[in-house]
């Protein structure tokens, strides 16, 4: 039996679009997502999906105890399930081979906040009990599994910046293992006010408001959010279904800085060592990357760590790369940022180009970037997600031909 | 405090009909909150949690078990007001 891991639909929201074909049309038009926020008023820049509207998705039921961690990954999953031809919509039971990994950073953050402040304010026996069930990490995993009848495994990974890719990666040796039919993996996060001041009071929001990835004048991040996930089979379990799926998702590596919970190690060790990891796994040398989307987002000492792992990896090679940093685009998500990012890599792989970084002008670091799309050819695409917490992960993606 | 049966049932059925996701006209006197309506227990104690937050009273846990309906709900409610005045 191959072992191989095939995606075989795809379910993405986000500040540039809901719907795959929505979040390809935007990132390749070189639009982005950051701009007045609606959640906190039109003094605060963000990247947050405006107009959310889940029952377009979802119908008017069963949204009221939901809370948007949950509504965004119920909408993303729904669409996901939809495209793959697994929706459990009819049936009466659910599918006990259906799972999904989400992967998310701040999670319930909102939701625990909320609870607290109603117990202090109101008097803990006054607070609602229906509210309490959303103040764990995993409940917005849960409440997409009751919805749409997800009765494998549900788990929940919490990495930082890197847990979208975790939870890919997570997802893919469940299915190698043969212990689940399909999964839904990616990552969800929601912005909320406790999120946006505490990354504002760490310094690490854009004055200018806007990202500007890998610039010598580049002043820090936009926050953004929604949901990202992908549809994962193995390539017979697709095969068996009638699919041809030309997507395979490739080697993995991860690594910890072990160095601070809030500043990115500039030496790049950890991030160098993750991407090195990944380049091993997929049994591929640096030559044979094609095109890779960074995980920059303009902060200043991420990107300068991002830029030296590149060239610990790519040395002089680094120059002949397409380079994109769709960050740019839709925000910095966090821990669905991961998701976001290797969901532009299959697109960027299926088209053979690298999408736009939107408001692109020049890089400090000689890196192949560009306002414009970027063709190649190729048949491996790298995806980087590094964080500040000291989580870094890199993911190989694989065209089938 | 001065409040009517007739305002107790009108905000029993407006939470009611709020966890439910029905319209407080859907509501009727005697339908069985878990068996007609599909209230389950959790749904059940944030009705009471507003209660309690809306009358300014507080309605033990093991009264729940036999509040069967709208009915039910507006006796207790104005059996603990009475307690409370």
């Amino acid at each position: 039996m191959s072992s191989r891991v095939v995606v075989t639909g795809a379910g993405v929201i986000s500040s540039i679009g809901a719907g795959a074909d929505d979040f390809e049309r935007g990132l390749y038009a070189g639009t982005t997502g950051v701009g007045p926020s609606q959640l906190f008023g039109e003094g605060a820049t963000t990247a947050e999906v405006r107009d959310f509207a889940p029952q377009n998705w979802l119908g008017p039921k069963g949204l009221r105890v939901l809370d948007r961690s949950a509504r965004l990954v119920c909408v993303s999953s729904h669409m996901a399930l939809c495209e793959a031809g697994l929706s459990q919509a009819d049936a009466a039971e659910g599918d006990p081979g259906l799972g999904l990994i989400c992967g998310t950073m701040f999670g319930s953050l909102h939701s625990i906040t909320s609870f607290d402040w109603s117990g202090l304010t109101e008097g803990p026996n006054l607070v609602n009990p229906m509210a309490f069930p959303n103040t764990v990490i995993n409940s917005p995993a849960g409440h997409a599994a009751i919805k749409h009848k997800l009765r494998g495994v549900n788990s929940t990974i919490c990495a930082g910046l890197a847990s979208g890719l975790y939870a890919m990666h997570y997802a893919a040796e469940f299915l190698r293992f043969g212990r689940a039919k399909a999964l839904l993996a990616g990552g969800v996060e929601e912005l909320c006010e406790e999120s946006f001041l505490g990354f504002r009071k760490m310094g690490a929001a854009s004055a200018s408001g806007s990202i500007r990835p890998f610039a010598a004048d580049r002043d820090g991040s936009v926050l953004g959010d929604g949901s990202a996930l992908w549809m994962l089979e193995t390539e017979d379990a697709a095969c068996a279904r009638g699919l041809r799926p030309v997507l395979e998702v490739g080697g993995f590596g991860s690594a910890h800085d072990a160095h601070s919970t809030s500043a990115f190690d500039v030496r790049a060790d950890g991030a160098t060592s993750a991407i090195r990891q990944a380049l091993a796994a997929s049994e591929i040398g640096p030559e044979q990357i094609a095109c890779i989307i960074s995980g920059a987002s303009g902060s200043r000492a991420g990107d300068l760590m991002e830029a030296r792992a590149l060239r610990n990896v790519f040395g002089d090679l680094l120059g002949g790369i397409p380079v994109s940093a769709p960050k740019a685009a839709f925000g910095e998500g966090l821990g669905v940022s991961g998701a976001f990012c290797a969901l532009a890599g299959g697109l960027a792989l299926h088209r053979q180009s690298a999408p736009p970084t939107a408001g692109y002008k020049e890089s400090e670091f000689g890196l192949r970037l560009s306002a414009e799309a970027q063709p190649f050819q190729g048949k491996h695409v790298l995806i980087n997600a590094f964080g500040c917490d000291g989580n870094n992960a890199a993911l190989v993606l694989n065209l089938r031909t | 405090m001065n409040v009517t049966a007739e305002d107790i049932r009108t905000e029993v059925k407006r939470l009611i009909a709020e966890v439910t996701e029905r319209t407080p006209e859907e509501i009727s006197d005697t339908a069985l909150f878990q068996d007609e309506l599909g209230v389950d227990s959790l749904m059940a104690m944030e009705v009471m949690v507003a209660v309690d937050k809306k009358y300014k009273i507080n309605i033990p846990e093991e009264e729940f078990a036999k509040i069967k309906n709208v009915d039910d709900t507006v006796a207790v409610v104005q059996r603990y007001l009475g307690e409370a005045a």
